[in-house]
């Protein structure tokens, strides 16, 4: 055993002293750097706000990344600080000055360093080490709060909400010179407003969509303030929108095919109606009638229907195997039940009903729930035809806004028709009678259409022929007479695009009285509107940009003519 | 009220039975000659404090104060406490260097023959009370601080070495400047502290009326020896200093110089030089008793505070537009140790 000298004694104590203070400092430290992180942090989150509030995205700043950030700045430089070793020549000071020790503790570790061994430095460290043990390291150190990076803090905060809910004037002044912006917002609105009109209980195929398009809006509302990103971003959702909808024109088709087939059986009449008003809404709602109503058939009845179902399957087979398989299956169902129901009758008389009860109710059951299959594809269809609808308007609105020609338009009318005329004109020369009035769209059908109901009423615009594709404008459709209404919600005039082969034309098919135009009157025009509708819409876009109108009126003006094109 | 060290005992309380120099005896030792003093001079603690420091550092002090504050009777009244040889110079104008040296005499030997023989002057004693010394002639002055600086005197050819302990105690006047001869500052170096003696308070007037103007004036006895005193100053040089505290002492030094980069914009202003190194010297020293006194074994900052002025006030050469302005050396230095860093 080796026997310490005094001063090596003295020291070593000394520094086991010190090694405490390190201890208690290292606490204190932590908490200094844990407010100075959250300092550190609430400024990183200022400065994210300003960024997100000088380009208007406030609103899209996740707030638990707001919260998150100051946090873990917080304790990563909270637990940094516990790596970082003390200096005893720096703690001794500190301590010295603490505890009011008058350099006792930073002479003694200097003599203890150097070894001194003469009476006086012994005495003087054993006069350090005594009063070393007396001092309480909470009275010298007390857990203080750091207030100045509290207030810090709080300060930093409280400008971040500030700026968090405050307008950017900038934004708003440039809103305001660039009106584009503004319609840019909207358009991410009216998306944002399709996508909620999306039930979340509906078939879970809608889902995607119902995001595809809540995601999409924000996109576009987070880049409203560059309308060209925006336009991006509203071409980008179209396009997506167009890939899930690829399947729908053979449901539009199998549809039309099977409309005949239907309306020879008053039960199923209802069902071939609304096929020929086009409307998958209301296609979707008959299909879901009949599968109500499967369940109460007679016998016979069923037989019947099932028969009709069977023929429809067989129409459907062609254009849509989906389709198809969902008649046969509720044909096949029904035909099943009303088996039971025979063999139940027989079996009744012979005293033992139950069974070919319970046959002939899951026969029904199978039959609507095939039909009920049908309801939600004519449902997503309506859906993705809704959004494909209101994306088009919205693009086509922007691009106005931008001052573009509508070339896109074309491209678009192509694919256009390739979704809803192109296979309902097939259609129409399939059957003639049920697609000129149902559908009205027939590409082959030249002229004037008739209405949807194929009644005496007038049809609006709907059937007007044309080559389809050709480039044609995207013609706003208008109120049809056989509109359900569901046209009439928040979200655009449009919500059911009409393709009118128009040979590149656009035709508003609907106008207001207008208080500074004046009547166009009946008076004997050669030409027909479609043709001069884009020179007569870019008139007042040149007139706004030649300054030919007065500033006063430009807004009025813009706002028109905008509202003729969303009609 | 100074604080004792943990393995100090109390005032009063027996010397621990060591033999030579210890923490215990040298601060029971100042205790003792402060209160011995303390029965003869009325307040004036600082004074009495500044001037046991200046003895126990090995330094000579120079008291300056009007006439009539007792610096006379304080600087008797310690050498009474101390035990040692006391001489008094009254210092004028036509006082000659071997008046105070000391001079050779002829003297007749016992066998008839004559011889040169050196008779001491006042300065021979351990301690050496110099009053009014700015009333003699440079040329006396000049002997008196070589004396203080070398400890010895030159007589003839013979060098003869002062008495240790040796301390000069000077005293001057700042009024009555006519007829005087103001010391150089080279010479004023040569004092480790300047102190300056403050006019009584009330209650310490009405205490110095009382005890002086009665039958009896009260005495000193002796509670040191020379011998004593001299164990008592090497101890003090031993008390350790911490570099940091070392360094803090330089820092205050070096700024009192004007041409220091970092020297407070006052002394670059009024001060024309800065302390010499023997001021660092003075400082240190000072600081290590006063440590002492404290019952301390070790230096710190506020030691080395609390000395400054008396080491550095007369170490600070102010110019011209400093005295017209009426800024002081205390002043100068009170900035630049308000203004030094510990770090």
């Amino acid at each position: 055993m080796t026997m310490l000298s005094p001063a090596a004694t003295y020291h070593a104590e000394l520094r086991e002293h010190l090694d405490s203070v390190g201890r208690a400092l290292s606490v204190q430290r932590g908490l200094l750097w844990l407010t100075r992180g959250l300092a550190a942090g609430t400024v990183v989150v200022l400065g994210l706000v300003i960024w997100a509030w000088a380009r208007d995205a406030v609103k899209t700043l996740p707030i638990v990344l707001l919260v998150v950030v100051p946090l873990v700045v917080g304790l990563v430089t909270a637990v940094g600080s516990l790596f970082i070793r003390h200096n005893s020549l720096e703690l001794a000071r500190r301590i010295d000055r603490a505890a009011r020790l008058h350099e006792r503790s930073t002479t003694a570790l200097e003599l203890g360093g150097r070894g001194d061994e003469f009476p006086l430095a012994i005495a003087q460290m054993r006069d350090a080490v005594d009063h070393l043990k007396r001092v309480d390291l909470l009275e010298a150190f007390p857990l203080r709060a750091p207030k100045h990076e509290l207030m810090t803090a709080f300060f930093v905060v409280v400008i971040a909400a500030i700026v968090f809910i405050s307008p950017n004037p900038w934004l708003l002044r440039a809103r305001a010179s660039n009106p584009t912006i503004t319609i840019a917002r909207e358009q991410a609105q009216r998306v944002q407003r399709l996508a909620d009109s999306i039930q979340p209980n509906d078939a879970a195929e809608l889902d995607a969509l119902r995001q595809l398009l809540s995601k999409g809006a924000k996109t576009v509302d987070a880049r409203s303030n560059e309308p060209d990103a925006a336009l991006n971003a509203l071409q980008d959702l179209e396009e997506q929108v167009q890939q899930m909808s690829a399947g729908d024109d053979q449901i539009a088709a199998a549809l039309a095919a099977i409309a005949s087939a239907l309306a020879s059986d008053p039960t199923t009449q209802p069902l071939a109606d609304a096929i020929n008003t086009g409307d998958m809404r209301q296609i979707s709602q008959a299909a879901r009638d009949l599968a109500q109503s499967t369940k109460n058939l007679t016998s016979q009845d069923q037989q019947r229907v099932a028969k009709v179902l069977r023929d429809a399957s067989g129409r459907a087979g062609r254009m849509s195997q989906s389709i198809a398989s969902n008649l046969s299956d509720a044909a096949n169902a029904l035909q099943a039940a009303s088996g039971a129901d025979t063999a139940n009758a027989a079996q009744g008389a012979q005293g033992d009903p139950s069974q070919g009860g319970q046959q002939s109710a899951g026969g029904a059951q199978a039959a609507s729930d095939a039909l009920n299959q049908l309801s939600d594809a004519a449902a997503g269809a309506d859906a993705r035809q809704r959004a494909a609808s209101q994306l088009q308007s919205s693009r086509n609105a922007l691009e106005r806004a931008l001052g573009r020609t509508q070339s896109r338009s074309g491209s678009n009318s192509s694919s256009g028709s390739r979704s809803s005329s192109g296979s309902q004109g097939s259609n129409g020369s399939q059957n003639a009678e049920q697609s000129q009035g149902g559908q009205g769209r027939g590409g082959d059908q030249p002229g004037g259409g008739m209405d949807g109901n194929g009644g005496d009423t007038p049809g609006g615009d709907q059937g007007n022929g044309g080559d389809l594709g050709q480039g044609g404008g995207y013609s706003t459709g208008g109120d049809s007479p056989n509109h359900t209404g569901a046209s009439a919600t928040q979200l655009d005039a449009i919500t059911r695009p009409e393709q009118v082969p128009t040979n590149g034309q656009v035709a508003p098919d609907q106008s207001s009285m207008n208080p500074y135009t004046s009547d166009a009157g009946t008076g004997n025009a050669q030409t027909a509107p479609e043709s001069v509708q884009p020179v007569y819409s870019s008139q007042p876009t040149q007139g706004n940009d030649s300054s030919s109108i007065p500033i006063g009126l430009r807004d009025l003006v813009k706002d028109y003519f905008s509202s003729l094109d969303q009609k | 009220m100074s604080v004792l060290p943990a393995n100090v005992p109390p005032a009063g309380a027996p010397a621990a039975p060591v033999s030579g120099p210890t923490p215990y005896r040298f601060i029971e030792s100042a205790r003792a000659i402060e209160a011995e003093v303390g029965h003869v001079i009325v307040g004036q603690s600082e004074v009495v404090r500044g001037v046991l420091t200046c003895l126990l550092a090995g330094g000579h002090a120079l008291l300056e104060g009007i006439p009539g504050l007792g610096k006379t009777l304080l600087v008797r009244t310690i050498g009474e406490a101390l035990d040692l040889t006391f001489s008094r110079v009254q210092f004028t104008p036509d006082l000659m260097p071997a008046d105070i040296t000391g001079t050779s005499i002829l003297r007749d030997t016992s066998d008839g023959a004559r011889t040169l023989e050196f008779q001491p002057g006042p300065l021979f004693a351990n301690l050496v009370l110099a009053d009014e010394v700015n009333r003699a002639t440079p040329k006396t002055q000049s002997a008196l601080l070589e004396a203080m600086q070398e400890r010895r005197v030159t007589a003839g050819r013979t060098t003869h070495t002062l008495p240790e302990p040796f301390f000069v105690l000077a005293t001057q006047n700042p009024i009555e400047m006519e007829g005087t001869y103001p010391l150089p500052e080279a010479q004023l170096d040569r004092f480790l502290f300047k102190l300056t003696v403050p006019y009584p308070t009330e209650e310490e007037l009405l205490r110095i009326a009382q005890l002086t103007t009665g039958v009896s004036m009260p005495h000193p006895t002796h509670v040191a020896t020379g011998a004593g005193l001299l164990e008592l100053m090497h101890f003090a040089r031993e008390v350790p200093v911490a570099e940091p505290v070392m360094r803090y002492a330089v820092r205050i030094v070096r700024r009192t110089n004007p041409e220091t980069p970092d020297a407070p914009a006052e002394v670059k202003r009024f001060a024309r030089y800065g302390a010499s190194p023997r001021g660092l010297q003075s400082l240190v020293l000072g600081a290590k008793v006063r440590a002492l006194l404290e019952g301390r074994y070790n230096v710190a900052f506020d030691d080395i505070r609390a000395v400054s002025l008396a080491s550095l006030r007369h170490r600070v050469i102010l110019g011209f537009e400093a005295d017209a302005e009426g800024v002081t050396t205390d002043k100068l230095i009170h900035d630049v140790v308000a203004t030094t860093s510990e770090e």
